[in-house]
C-alpha cells in the first residue's frame, strides 16, 4: 500500500514538475520579446537636411535628425501635454511671469562636459536672437534668463505668459539646449553638433547620409516613454539617415531592405502594402497627425469677401470628399484647427456644414454672384494640396461657380498665403499643439482684421493657462469659423510609417516626428 | 593652334557674361521669396522682411547683380542662403559625382551607339536596320524619369543586382562605386546613345556612297578595314559635334537622373536650390555648368582636326 502511495506521490511530483516546465516554457513564449541592444537602422529622409544647427531652420527634416542629438527643456507627450526633458522639474509663478527649471544633475554633453545652467541660459538667449534662431519670435516675451545656481535656471517674462512652455517644447526647430563652450569653439557656425541626446552626431555628407551613434554616457528622465517625454534608451548602435526624395524609390528601398524605416509612407502604396508588402515583412503604422488641411478663403478678396458666397461654398464642399481626394482615405475628418489628438479637442469641433447643394445654390443666388472668375490656387510641391484643390475646383464648378484651378510654385503659393492674396487656396498648416497659435493662421487670410472678435478671443486664450477656460474660448472661435467661413478645414492627415518587421518599439507620433530611442532590431 | 585656342577662350568671356546676366535675371524674375521658403509656413510678414534685409534681398536688383558679379570675378560664388556653406565648396563636393555619372553615361552611349550605327548603315534597308531604327526611336522617346524607375524595379527590386538607393564614390571604392553608378548611367546615356547612333548611321550612309570607299574596296581591302579605317573616321566628324552637344546636355539630364537615383550630384543640388529659391546656389551652379558646357565645345572643336585633317585652326 505504501509502495503504491509512494508511486502515486512520485507520479504527482512528476506531473507537477512537467506542469511547471510547461508553464515556464509557455511563459517564456508569452512574454514580450526583450529589447536587444546593437545594430544599425537606416531611415529614409524625404529630403536632405539643410543645416546641423538645430535652431537655424524650421524645416521638419532638420528636426527629425537633430531631435535625436539635442534635447529641449520641455517636450510634448503623446496627447500633447508638456513635460520636462533636460530639466528634472519646472514650475511657473502664479502670475506666469517667472519660470524656474531645475536641471538633471550629472547630465553630460557628447563632448563629456556637464550640462549646467550657464548652458541653458546661453541656449535660451540663442533662441531669442533672430540671427541664430528661425523662430526667435516665440521668445520675444522673454525679459531675462538667469542662471540661479549650477542646476537652476530662471526665465523672466515681460508679461504674464501662460503659453510660454509651448515655445520651449516647439516641434520644429527643436529648441535645443546646446553646449556653450562648444558653440563658442565652433565660432557660432555649427559644423559638428554636440548635444545631450541619446545619439551623438558622427557625420553629415550632404545628399548622401547623416550618421548618428549611440551615446553611451546618456543620462535622462526615468518613467515610461511617452511622446517626446519619459525615458530615452538608445538600443541601436548606429542610425543612418538617407535622403531619398522620390517616394517610389523609397518604397523600393524598403522592399529591398536597403532602408528599414520610411516615416512618410505614400498613401498610394497602401493598396500594394495590403496585398503584397504586408506578406513580405513590412509593417505600416497609422496615426492621426496634427497637420490640418483645407481650403482657405481670402476674406478681403473680390467675390470671396461675400459671406453668403463663402457659406454657399461651405455647403457645397464636402470635407469628406476633399480628404478622400487628397489622402485616399488616410486622414481623420476634422473641420477644425484643433487636431483630434490634441488635449483641447472636444466633440464640438466636429460641428460643420452638412453638404447640401440646394442650400448652397440658394445662398449663391442670394450672394449676388454673377459668374465672376474665382481662382483656386494650389501647388504640386505637396501633391495632397493639389489633389484637394482638384476636388474643391470640381465641387465649386458643380455649384455653378466659375472656378479656375491655378497651379503655382510652392514659394509663390506661400507668399500668397502669407499675404492673403489668394481668393481660395488649399493649404496644410504646420503642427500647432497650442490651438491659440493654430488660430493665428486666421491672420493670414485677413480674417482677424475683418472679424476682430476672433482675434480678441485668441488673445484671451494666450493670456490664460486655465485649461477649461481655454477650451471654451477655442470652441467659441470654432463657432465663429462655422458662422463666418474663413476656411473649410477638411481633415488632419494620418501619418503612415512603414518599417521592416525586425524593427521593434517604433511608434508613430501625432507630431510626425520619428523617435528612435526605445527602438531595437531583431535581425 | 595656340592662337586659335586663345581666341576661343577670349570668345568665352562674352558668352559667360551673357549667361551670368540671364541666370541672374531669370532666377530673380521667378516669383517666390527665399526668405519665405526659409522661414516656413508659420512665419510672420515681419520675420520675412527682417530676413530679406539680412540677406540683402531688399537692395535694388542692379546693386545685387554687380555685387554678385564682383564676387564671382574674385572666385567667390557666394554662400548658400539655407545651409550657409560656400557655393564653390558645395560645387566642388558635388561636381565629381556628376562628372563620374555623365562620363560613364558617355562611355555607355558610345559603346552602344557607334557599333550599332555603323552596323545599321552597313546593313542598310535590312531587318537589322529597321530594328535599329525602332530601337533609336524608343531610346529618344522614353522619358529618363520613367526609365530610371523601371530599371530600379527590374534590376534592383526584382533581380537584386543593383542597389536602389545610396551612393559610393568610384574614387573611394571603384567596383562598389560602379554598382551604384551603372543603372543611372545607362538611364542617362540611353537618350544620347540613340541620338549619336542615328547620326553615325546617316553619316556612314553618306560616306559609304563616296567614290573613295568604292576605290578602297576595289583595291581589295577587307570590309573591316574599309569600314573602320576609311569610312568611319570620315563619318565621325559630324557625329563628334552631336557627341559634344549631347555631353553638355547630359549635365542637364543628370538633374533628373540624380533625383531618381538619389545621387549627391550637382543636378540634385540645383533642383533643391531652385525649389528653395537659394539664389546664390542657383546662380553659381548654372554659371558653372555653362562654363563646363562651353569648355566641352571647345575641346570638341579642337578634336575635329584629328578626325578631319582638312580642317585648319586659324
Amino acid at each position: 500500500m505504501s509502495a503504491i502511495r509512494s508511486k502515486m506521490k512520485m507520479r504527482g511530483v512528476a506531473i507537477c514538475l512537467v506542469a511547471a516546465l510547461v508553464l515556464l516554457g509557455a511563459g517564456s513564449l508569452w512574454a514580450a520579446p526583450q529589447p536587444k541592444a546593437g545594430g544599425e537602422i537606416k531611415v529614409r529622409l524625404n529630403t536632405d537636411i539643410t543645416s546641423v544647427d538645430p535652431l537655424a531652420s524650421p524645416a521638419m527634416v532638420n528636426a527629425v535628425v537633430l531631435n535625436h542629438v539635442f534635447e529641449p527643456l520641455l517636450a510634448y507627450t503623446t496627447n500633447l501635454k508638456i513635460v520636462p526633458v533636460v530639466a528634472q522639474s519646472w514650475e511657473a509663478s502664479k502670475d506666469y511671469k517667472t519660470y524656474t527649471f531645475h536641471l538633471i544633475k550629472g547630465k553630460k554633453f557628447h563632448n563629456g562636459a556637464e550640462l549646467t545652467s550657464e548652458d541653458v541660459k546661453f541656449s535660451v538667449e540663442r533662441m531669442m536672437n533672430p540671427k541664430t534662431c528661425a523662430r526667435a519670435k516665440l521668445f520675444t516675451g522673454v525679459a531675462k534668463v538667469e542662471a540661479v545656481d549650477k542646476y537652476t535656471v530662471r526665465i523672466l517674462m515681460k508679461k504674464s505668459s501662460p503659453g510660454f512652455p509651448n515655445s520651449l517644447a516647439y516641434v520644429a526647430p527643436v529648441m535645443a539646449i546646446m553646449c556653450k563652450a562648444e558653440v563658442e569653439k565652433q565660432g557660432g557656425q555649427i559644423t559638428h553638433p554636440v548635444g545631450t541626446g541619446p545619439f551623438k552626431f558622427m557625420e553629415w555628407k550632404p545628399d548622401r547620409h547623416v550618421i548618428l551613434e549611440k551615446f553611451a554616457g546618456y543620462k535622462g528622465q526615468s518613467g515610461a516613454r511617452d511622446g517626446m517625454g519619459g525615458e530615452r534608451v538608445a538600443y541601436l548602435d548606429k542610425v543612418t539617415f538617407l535622403p531619398i526624395s522620390e517616394e517610389s524609390v523609397a518604397v523600393m528601398a524598403l522592399v529591398n531592405k536597403e532602408v528599414d524605416l520610411v516615416h512618410s509612407f505614400p498613401q498610394k502604396y497602401m493598396k500594394k502594402y495590403k496585398s503584397d508588402y504586408s506578406k513580405q515583412g513590412m509593417v505600416v503604422q497609422e496615426v492621426a497627425g496634427l497637420v490640418w488641411v483645407g481650403a482657405h478663403f481670402g476674406v478681403t478678396r473680390p467675390v470671396v469677401d461675400n459671406l453668403k458666397f463663402r457659406q454657399a461654398c461651405a455647403y457645397a464642399l464636402s470635407i469628406k470628399s476633399m480628404a478622400k481626394a487628397a489622402f485616399m482615405g488616410y486622414a481623420t475628418i476634422n473641420p477644425s484647427a484643433i487636431a483630434t489628438a490634441n488635449q483641447y479637442y472636444t466633440p464640438y469641433f466636429k460641428e460643420w456644414y452638412a453638404p447640401d447643394m440646394a442650400k448652397a445654390k440658394q445662398l449663391l443666388k442670394e450672394s449676388g454672384y454673377k459668374g465672376q472668375e474665382v481662382v483656386v490656387d494650389t501647388t504640386k510641391k505637396y501633391s495632397y494640396m493639389y489633389r484637394m484643390a482638384v476636388a474643391v475646383h470640381a465641387q465649386l464648378k458643380a455649384l455653378g461657380v466659375n472656378a479656375k484651378l491655378n497651379v503655382i510654385d510652392w514659394p509663390v503659393l506661400l507668399k500668397k498665403h502669407l499675404k492673403g492674396q489668394s481668393q481660395i487656396h488649399t493649404f496644410g498648416a504646420a503642427p500647432m499643439p497650442d490651438p491659440a497659435l493654430a488660430y493665428a493662421y486666421l491672420k493670414r487670410n485677413k480674417f482677424m482684421e475683418v472679424y476682430p472678435e476672433a482675434e480678441k478671443l485668441r488673445q484671451e486664450a494666450m493670456a490664460t493657462a486655465d485649461f477649461k477656460v481655454r477650451q471654451k474660448i477655442f470652441e467659441k472661435i470654432h463657432k465663429i469659423c462655422i458662422e463666418q467661413v474663413p476656411w473649410v478645414i477638411s481633415c488632419n492627415y494620418n501619418y503612415l510609417n512603414a518599417f521592416r518587421d525586425y524593427v521593434h518599439g517604433y511608434q508613430v507620433l501625432s507630431t510626425g516626428m520619428p523617435r528612435l530611442w526605445g527602438v531595437w532590431l531583431s535581425k | 593652334m595656340l592662337k586659335y585656342i586663345l581666341k576661343r577662350i577670349i570668345y568665352l568671356i562674352p558668352t559667360i557674361g551673357m549667361v551670368a546676366v540671364m541666370v541672374f535675371l531669370l532666377i530673380h524674375m521667378i516669383p517666390g521669396d527665399p526668405a519665405l521658403v526659409m522661414l516656413g509656413n508659420d512665419a510672420t510678414p515681419q520675420d520675412v522682411e527682417a530676413l530679406r534685409d539680412a540677406l540683402g534681398l531688399n537692395q535694388p536688383l542692379y546693386q545685387q547683380f554687380f555685387l554678385w558679379v564682383g564676387r564671382v570675378l574674385t572666385g567667390d560664388f557666394g554662400v548658400s542662403i539655407h545651409s550657409k556653406v560656400p557655393v564653390l565648396t558645395s560645387i566642388a563636393d558635388r561636381f565629381p559625382v556628376t562628372l563620374s555619372l555623365t562620363t560613364l553615361a558617355l562611355v555607355f552611349s558610345l559603346i552602344v551607339s557607334i557599333p550599332s550605327g555603323v552596323l545599321a548603315a552597313v546593313k542598310h534597308n535590312t531587318k537589322s536596320d529597321y530594328m535599329f531604327m525602332l530601337g533609336t526611336i524608343l531610346g529618344v522617346s522614353v522619358p529618363g524619369f520613367w526609365l530610371g524607375l523601371l530599371c530600379l524595379l527590374v534590376f534592383s527590386v526584382q533581380l537584386g543586382w543593383f542597389p536602389s538607393t545610396g551612393f559610393v564614390a568610384i574614387w573611394e571604392n571603384f567596383w562598389e562605386g560602379l554598382r551604384y553608378l551603372l543603372l543611372p548611367a545607362v538611364t542617362l546615356g540611353l537618350f544620347m546613345a540613340a541620338v549619336v547612333a542615328r547620326m553615325v548611321r546617316s553619316s556612314m550612309l553618306e560616306v559609304l556612297r563616296l567614290e573613295y570607299v568604292t576605290h578602297a574596296r576595289a583595291k581589295g581591302l577587307s570590309e573591316w578595314k574599309v569600314i573602320n579605317k576609311h569610312a568611319l573616321k570620315n563619318a565621325f566628324a559630324p557625329a563628334l559635334t552631336t557627341i559634344g552637344i549631347q555631353y553638355g546636355m547630359l549635365l542637364g539630364g543628370a538633374v533628373i537622373t540624380e533625383t531618381v537615383f538619389s545621387l549627391p550630384g550637382l543636378g540634385k543640388y540645383l533642383v533643391v536650390a531652385i525649389n528653395m529659391r537659394d539664389y546664390p546656389v542657383v546662380q553659381g551652379c548654372i554659371l558653372f555648368i555653362a562654363l563646363v558646357y562651353v569648355l566641352i565645345n571647345l575641346v570638341v572643336d579642337l578634336l575635329y582636326g584629328f578626325f578631319d585633317p582638312r580642317i585648319e585652326y586659324k
